[in-house]
Formats: structure tokens, sequence, C-alpha cells
């Protein structure tokens, strides 16, 4: 997955135009789901629950999408398709992978 | 090979015209010569005379070969003598003689010159000549100027050899090697005949000269190389009307190959032959369309034929044994008929009268027109392979016999060996359950009683009641498992295990002990050590209990030296192999040591380093020795050093297989995490990198405002080095928010109180610290979690049980255990102890009546004893199965409660369909532990 670009800029100033301030709140608000979203997943998997794991990895991949977040994006359809075929061993490596990913948009985002 | 066309230009014709001229013994011309003669030999000299008056006419005339021969054999046998025939060119054929004679006491010869009669005899012999030298032929002719009989046998072959009036061909001197213009004589190809073949060589020249035995050898000749090679001389002597030997000619033939070829035939002939012989093979053939059968010496033999070696089939098979002589034509009939091969073995009579076995094989053959005419075969005396096979069937019989007796033998006492091992173990494993069973009732009794109200002395008399108790259940355990061991069946199971979690929880199960005698316990752990590695979990635990144990039974604090025991887990790299990690433990203590021969002997069963220490520190001497066969059985091995009153450091490494396990992720999973306080740097590194492990977000703030604190989720406090009232005062001012979870890393000695103070934190204990209760960190409510944690167990170990029930679990409420136990003792026993924990249970006293009672109810867990009357545990089980299958129920989970502790019983409890194990006797944090594991799991019903 390393050839997937952590973060592209393009993608958000393609929805809402190169409206800097606006694209900073877009991402602190990224940023701020991440972090629940991250906790609610876990929490989802250690309980078993894949349907949850399902939806909360489909509502970050969204949020992932629309900011550039490429790699996260891309992590985020691996989670729900293991959630999906109830690979737990996969589904595991990949929300562990994902807080990377994750810690990689944040260094990003700081640049 | 071309020959000019000999022609005679001169044809003298007058009979008389013999003419005699002296010369010189130089071959100078003495006597006159006419110059008005037609006389072609006049001529001829004339005609040399006109050159040269001195020249060496005689030589000019006839040539210098024949000169040679001439005048040596005129002068060395002193007497007349004549050459053959002479060819001088233009002027015909002559027969020429001389005698030796003096003039003027000069040397000199007088030489006659007739015309050759045989000038048609030459052309002829020339035609020959072509015709040999065409096929490669040599051909030589020998003329002698006396009989050679007159001489004695050895002169006349010496004269043989010298003598000059000889005539090799081209072809003969080519094949010879030698220079075709070179003059030779037999002596010539005498010194080159192989030494071996010289006599052979005199014998027939002589024998034909002498007795008319015809000339015709082989001889080896040597070629101008000298290489031998074969040469057939053949020939035959020529005499005139009156006997009077002339001549003696003949061939010269190479013949290498030929002799090569022959040689090997005749080889590998004699190599038959003797093979044959040396092997008592008989050789026969018939002919089918005479009748006629031949044999050799051998088939004589073996047949017992007395004399003729050609007869008919009945002369050779006439002392077969009748019936066998059926046979033997039954077979040649069907190999004739079947162009096929003959094999039949026959009883042949010899002269004894003694039959002997004989085998006979043959090869039916046709002839070019494919008609069957012959059978060619072998026979030999089977006779010794006969007694040999008979007498090793004899032999293997016997020796059978004896195997099978020795086989019975050794089963007997095999058989006698494992009744006794099983009377042993069956011995073992009945004590063991009667032992345990009784101490169950000891123990829980005990562990009731603790938990009454009692006064100090009371309280002290009972842990030392409860603690002898537990000894003497380890004893036991002991002895069964160095039994299990030393029968060779102690079985390893490998599964997933958390190095972590075992190395806490024994640990935990120190601290207590460890506090009692003032020894400090410190622990070190890798943060490299692996999650998950595959082992055998209980023989782990026990290794490291008995080590730990040790230490700290050893270890003791006095005015001079603290105690302490250490404890490191880490990983060698270097002895590391991929997922194969080498996972070093080290236990040491600063305790009383031993010296080299105590460390010797440290693993021998029953071996303690004296008796005093016996006395003293208690124990059986089986502990290490139980250790150091596990640790063999798990490939790994122990080292020790110690030296005495300096204490002892045992390492004991083991080659474990990283594995992955699928285990939830942390609870801090994503979390942010701030520590703050004080701790040794290392420690606080190692903190943080554990944390990181477990995939939380960590950062070390050293300035503690609400602006700092204020993004993190959890707060680690640090407080090894403060009081309890300065923690105390920390916790209060801390600038934290009620959503903010702080875990709090203090003294083991003040988290009771603090707890008390701050019921919302997390307190984990710095003396030590352990890996996996950083794990067990979490973000829930802190009291709740706590209760499950295994840091309660300790808790619940050392102080007493907690008594609080489970909310959901309403002692009003119908039962939701069943219990199915026949000892009454046990009955009234594990019900007070389920009370204590918050439950009832209906209690059954046999299997029947339990599968009852579990038809009749719902229940949630069932207990079961597995050795009971009517209905034991492992069939209820069964049925239970069954019940459920049948009323298409969830399964509720069975636990196993038995004394026996041998291996398999664990195994018997699971295929039985049951679903965990209780071994005897069960303290009530077990059973708690037990109920809280599976009574949830059946929260439907």
């Amino acid at each position: 997955m390393s050839e997937i670009p952590i973060y592209d800029p393009e993608v958000l100033v393609s929805l809402i135009g190169d409206d800097q301030p606006l694209i900073e709140e877009y991402k602190k608000e990224f940023v701020k789901q991440c972090v629940p979203t991250l906790r609610g997943i876990a929490a989802a998997f250690n309980k078993n629950e894949n349907t949850e794991v399902k939806d909360q990895a489909h509502y970050l991949k969204t949020s992932a999408k629309a900011i550039g977040a490429m790699r996260c994006a891309a992590r985020l359809q691996k989670i729900e398709d293991c959630a999906l075929s109830d690979d737990r061993v996969s589904l595991k490596q990949h929300i562990t992978l994902l807080q990377n990913d994750i810690r990689d948009v944040k260094k990003e985002f700081i640049k | 090979m071309s020959y000019e066309k000999q022609t005679i230009p001169v044809r003298y014709d007058q009979k008389d015209e013999t003419i005699c001229l002296l010369f010189s013994y130089h071959g100078n011309l003495l006597s006159d010569v006419p110059t008005d003669t037609s006389h072609p030999i006049y001529q001829a000299l004339n005609l040399q005379l006109e050159n040269s008056v001195d020249a060496n006419l005689l030589s000019d005339l006839i040539g210098y070969e024949n000169f040679e021969k001439l005048r040596q054999a005129s002068w060395n046998f002193g007497k007349p003598c004549s050459i053959p025939p002479c060819f001088i060119e233009h002027y015909g054929n002559w027969d020429i003689s001389c005698y030796p004679t003096k003039l003027n006491d000069t040397a000199s010869i007088l030489v006659n010159f007739t015309p050759s009669s045989i000038t048609t005899g030459t052309q002829l012999k020339n035609s020959f000549q072509i015709a040999a030298d065409a096929t490669g032929i040599g051909v030589w002719d020998i003329r002698f100027i006396d009989d050679p009989r007159s001489l004695t046998e050895s002169e006349c072959f010496t004269n043989l050899l010298d003598n000059h009036f000889i005539f090799f061909s081209q072809v003969a001197k080519q094949i010879l090697g030698i220079e075709i213009n070179k003059p030779i004589t037999w002596r010539t190809i005498w010194d080159r005949i192989h030494p071996d073949d010289q006599v052979t060589f005199e014998q027939f020249f002589t024998a034909n000269i002498f007795y008319d035995i015809r000339l015709n050898f082989d001889c080896r000749i040597a070629d101008m190389q000298n290489q031998y090679k074969w040469y057939t001389i053949r020939g035959q002597t020529l005499t005139d009307q009156s006997g009077l030997l002339l001549r003696m000619s003949g061939s010269l033939i190479e013949c290498t190959e030929q002799k090569e070829m022959i040689h090997s035939v005749v080889e590998a002939e004699n190599t038959k032959k003797l093979a044959l012989e040396a092997s008592g093979i008989g050789v026969w053939t018939g002919n089918l369309d005479s009748g006629y059968w031949q044999w050799d010496n051998n088939v004589k033999r073996i047949m017992n034929i007395e004399s003729a070696s050609v007869g008919k089939l009945q002369d050779w098979t006439q002392y077969i044994h009748p019936d066998d002589f059926i046979e033997l034509k039954k077979g040649l009939n069907q190999a004739i008929a079947e162009l096929g091969q003959l094999s039949v073995e026959v009883r042949v009579k010899d002269k004894t009268r003694q039959y002997k076995y004989v085998h006979i094989k043959g090869n039916v053959t046709t002839d070019v027109i494919s008609k069957v005419n012959r059978i060619d075969g072998i026979c030999h005396d089977t006779t010794a392979h006969r007694i040999a096979e008979k007498r090793m069937s004899e032999l293997n019989e016997a020796l059978e016999k004896t195997v099978k007796k020795r086989t019975m033998e050794l089963i007997q006492a095999r058989d006698l060996a494992e009744s006794g091992s099983m009377a042993k173990s069956n011995f073992l494993a009945m004590m063991s359950h009667e032992i345990r069973t009784p101490m169950n009732g000891v123990i829980g009794a005990l562990d009731l009683v603790e938990n009454t109200p009692l006064n100090a002395e009371q309280n002290d008399l009972i842990e030392t009641a409860k603690t002898s108790a537990l000894n003497l259940v380890d004893i036991l355990n002991d002895i069964l498992d160095l039994n299990k061991i030393e029968a060779g069946k102690m079985e390893l199971e490998f599964i997933p295990v958390s190095i972590s979690a075992t190395v806490d929880n024994v640990i935990n199960m120190f601290t207590a002990i460890s506090e009692s005698k003032n020894v400090e316990l410190r622990l070190e752990e890798d943060n490299a050590l692996p999650d998950w590695v595959n082992t055998d979990p209980v023989r782990l635990r026990q290794i490291l209990i008995n080590f730990i144990s040790n230490a700290v039974k050893f270890s003791s604090t006095n005015n001079e030296k603290k105690g302490i025991v250490s404890v490191t887990a880490k990983v060698d790299q270097q002895h590391s192999l991929g997922q194969q990690k080498s996972i070093v433990f080290t236990v040491s203590d600063n305790g009383i040591g031993m010296d080299k021969k105590t460390v010797e002997r440290l693993f021998t069963p029953f071996t303690q380093a004296e008796a005093s220490t016996t006395r003293k520190y208690g124990g059986t001497g089986l502990g290490l020795a139980i250790c150091a066969r596990l640790c063999e059985m798990l490939g790994g091995q122990i080292e020790v050093q110690s030296e005495v009153g300096e204490g002892s450091t045992f390492t004991i490494r083991l080659p474990l297989w990283e594995t992955s396990h699928d285990s939830d992720l942390s609870a801090i999973f994503g979390v942010n995490v701030a520590i703050i306080g004080a701790l040794e740097e290392n420690k606080v590194q190692w903190l943080k990198t554990r944390l990181e492990q477990l995939n939380a977000d960590v950062s070390i703030v050293s300035n503690i405002t609400n602006d700092t604190l204020s993004d993190y989720e959890m707060i680690i406090l640090l407080a090894t080095g403060q009081n309890e009232s300065e923690i105390d005062k920390e916790l209060s001012d801390l600038p934290v928010t009620e959503a903010q979870k702080i875990v709090l890393v203090c003294p083991r000695q003040f988290k009771q109180s603090l707890w008390a103070k701050h019921p919302s934190i997390q307190i984990l204990a710095n003396n030590p610290l352990t890996r996996y209760s950083l794990e067990k960190i979490n973000m829930k409510d802190t009291q709740v979690i706590t209760e499950n944690t295994p840091h309660h167990t300790e808790k619940i170990v050392n102080k007493a049980v907690d008594k609080t029930p489970i909310a959901e679990n309403l002692t009003n409420s119908p039962s939701t255990i069943l219990l199915v136990e026949d000892n009454p003792l046990n009955q009234k026993l594990l019900l007070k102890q389920l009370s204590v924990i918050g439950y009832s249970a209906d209690v059954a006293s046999d299997g029947e009546i339990g599968l009852q009672l579990f038809s009749e109810n719902q229940y949630k867990i069932v207990f079961t004893d597995c050795h009971m009357p009517k209905m034991d545990g492992y069939t209820l089980s069964k049925n239970i199965r069954a019940f459920e299958k049948e009323h298409n129920t969830a399964p509720v989970p069975i636990i196993a409660i038995t004394g026996a502790a041998m291996t398999g019983d664990k195994e018997k409890c699971i295929e039985s369909g049951m679903s965990d194990f209780l071994s005897k006797p069960i303290e009530t944090h077990k059973l708690k532990e037990m109920v809280e594991k599976w009574h949830e799991r059946n929260s439907d019903l």
C-alpha cells in the first residue's frame, strides 16, 4: 500500500477551491474525527462486532477520500473488506496499520 | 609391382658352348677372350673390357650378389660349387659353377658359364611369383651347393642359415620389414626370431631336410621396430633324380591377425573350459535328427556314465530316478515343441547307490531352414545346495522357534513390567485422587474459615494450616510429574502463550511472600519479547515458579544486607533465528548460594544442598530435577552460577517459536497518553515503548499545567519515590478533568489506601511493574475493570475473597449452576464457596440425577465430578450434549471437577464434551474465576 500517496492536497482543492482557511478547517475536522473513530473501530473489533467495524470504517473512509487522505482511505477499504469476510487476523493487522496511516496524514498536514 | 619383360636377345643354341674362364679372387678376368666369337659371354666381356681391364668383370657380369655368393661358396667350402640360374641382362639365363684354384700361388676361380635349360622355368617361376606377390605371399628359395644331408643336423642348420644362394621375393622382404635391395640370408631372419620360436624353426627346417617332414610352422619374427609379428613359413625340399637335395623353396605369410584371433578364441575356449571344469558344470548336446547325444567328462561324472562320451539319450540318463526321468522327458518334449528351454531337477543314483540332485538345463535351437535339430545344455550337481538349503531351512525353523520362545518371554517380561508400571501409575492416580479429595475439603474449609472474623493468632494458625495443605498438594503434584517424566508419559502441549502474562502471573504469586520476607522482587522484561509464543503454558509457568520460589526461599533480609531476587526475561537475538526466538529467563538471588559440588548434583531428584537445607527450608528436592527435565523436553537448557554466601543465578534458555494469536487490540489503542512524574530514566523509556507497542500515542510531559495535559485522554502518573501523603496530594492537585483517565504507578504498599481515596483511578504497583499490567490498562470505569483484572486475583489469594456478588446474580433467583458431586463434604464445601462469591447451585449426587435436573431446568454452568456412582461425569457430559442437540439448545459450559491430575485427564474431559477443567483442591478464587469465565457466556438463559 506504500505506493498510494499519504495525502493528495489537490483533492480538496478540486472540491472546494483553493480556500486555504477552509481547507485547514476541514483538515482539523478530519483529525478530530480520526481518533474516536479509530478507537471505535478497535473497540468494535475487540467485541467482535464486524458490522460496527465496517460501519465505522466506512464513515471515516468517506471523510478520508474527501480530504485527500488516500492511503487512509485505501486502508479503511481494506478494513471494510476484512470485516465483511470475517478475516480477523488481517482485520487486526489493518486496524493497527490504520493508526500509522493516520499519524502519517497528521505529519503531512503539519508540513 | 612391375616387371620388365625378360627377353634373351641372343639365342645361343650350340650345345657344347659351355665356356670356362679364369678370374682372380677379386673378379678380374685372367683368361683371354676371343674377339671373333658370337658367344654372348665373350661379347659381354669384350664390351666390358673396352671400358676397363682391371675392373671386377665377373661382378659386373653376374651381379655383385651372385659374385659374392659364388666366391664365398667356392672359397669357404674349398670345392666346386654352383649358383642358381643367373640372369645376365641382354644375354639370358646361365648356369654358373666355379672351382677354386691357384695360379702362381694366387687365389683364383674357374667359372663355367652354361646356357641355362630352365629359361622357361624361370618364366614360370616369375608367373607364380607375380601371383604370390599379388596375394601378399612372400616366397623364398635356397639352393644347396652340396647335399646338406652329408653334414650333421647342427652343421646343416648353420649351413642353411649362412647359405648365400638364397632368394627372397620383394613381398617376403616387405612383410618382414626388410629393405628390398638388401641381400639377406636365413641368418638375418633367425636373429629376429622370437627366442621361444627358434627351436621350432631349427627343428622344422632340419626335419624337412633330413626326414622330408613337411615344413609348415608359425613363428614370431621382429620387424625393424622390434615388434613381433606372426609368420607362417612353409616350404619343401627339391631333389634331383638321384635323390640329391638341390634346393628348398617355400612361402612366408604374415598371420598376426589370424594368430591373435585364434589365440583369443583358444583363450576364450580355455577359459570356458576351465570355468566349467572348476564349477563342475557338464556340457551336453543332443542331435534330434540323428538321436545322438554328446557329453563331456563333467556330464559323465555327474550322470554316472561309465565310458563313452557319445550315445543315446538313454545312455546318459540311465541312472536318473524313474519318476524324474518321466519329468525330464516331459520337459524335453515341451522344450522341443515350444522351441523353448528345458529346466528340470532330477535325482541321479551315484556309485554308492545314493541319490544326488542334478539340475539339467537346455536350449532348443533350429537349423538354417528353421527345423528343430539340436538341443544344447548343461547339468550340474545341486546336492550340496540342496543339503545346505535343507540345513538352512532346519536352522531357520530352529531359529524361528527360538525367536518365538524369546519373544514370548519378552512379551511376558514386558507385560509384567507394564503391569508393574501400570500398577504404579494407577496407584499414583488413585492416591492423587484419594489425597486430593480430602485435601479439597481441608483447603476449602480453611478458605472459608479464613473469611470469617478471626483474631490475629487464629488467622496465623489458619494461614499455616492452609500453606501446609497447599504444600502437600504441591509435593503430590511434583511426585506425579516426576513419575510421568521418568515413565516417558509426560506430554507437552504447544499452544499460543503470552510470555508477559505468564511472567505477570508468576511474579504476582510471589509479591506477597517476598514482601512478607522483606525480600525485594525485581523484574526486568525486554520489550523485544514476542507477544505470543508456542509452548506449554503450564510447564513454562511451572519452571518459572520453581526457580523464583527457590530464589525467594533461599533469600532473606538481615542487618547486613537486603534480600533481593531479580528476574529478567529477554530475547537473545544472537541465538534467535527468524520466528524461533531464544528466550532467556534469569532468576538471581543474593541468598545462601551453593558450592560447586552441590551445583553438580543439583538436578538429581531428591537432592538438596544438604540435609540441613531440607530441615531449614523444606522441600523435597524434586522441583529442580523436574524443571531440568521439562527444560530438556522444551529444547532448552539451564545454567547455574552460584557462590556460597553470595547467592545464585539460574539462567533458563528456551527456544520458543513466535506465533500470531487472535487476540484483541489493546484497550488503549489510539489513546493519547501523557507520562508525568519520576521514574528511573531507562524505566520511563521502557514504559513509553511498551505503551507505544500497545498502539497508544505516548508523550512524556514534564511541564504539568492545564494546557499541557488537556489534550491527553490518559495521564500516567509515576510516583515511585514519594510517600503516600505526597502521592495523595499530587493526585488531588492534578489539573485534569473527569473525562481524563488517570493511571498511578506507585509502591505496592500504598495501593489499597490510595485506592480507597481515589476510586476512579487505576493503580499499578511499581515493585515490580510488569509488561502485562500495562496491557491491562484501559479506558473503562476503573472499579469494574480492576475487579476483572488478574491483579485482583493477587488480592484474593493473599487477603480475602471478594464477596461482592455480581449484580445479575440474585440470591432469590432460581439456581443457574448445577453441581454434580457424590461426596457430601465436597457438595457442602462447593455450595459454600459458590455462596461466598454470590451464587447458588442445585446439587445432584450422581450423573443420573444430574441429567434429570439438567433436563428439567435451565443452567448457565454445570460443575461435575468425574468419578461418581451410577453415571460418571464423562457419561453425564455426553448425555447433556446429546440432549442439547436433540432439543436444539445452545451448549451449556460443563466444568469438570476432579481429584485426578494425570496426563490425559483433561483431554478425556474435553473429548466427552466438557468445556473446562478444575483440579481439586479448589480454592475459592479459582472457582470464582471459572464462574466469571463461563457464567456470562449463557447470558441469554
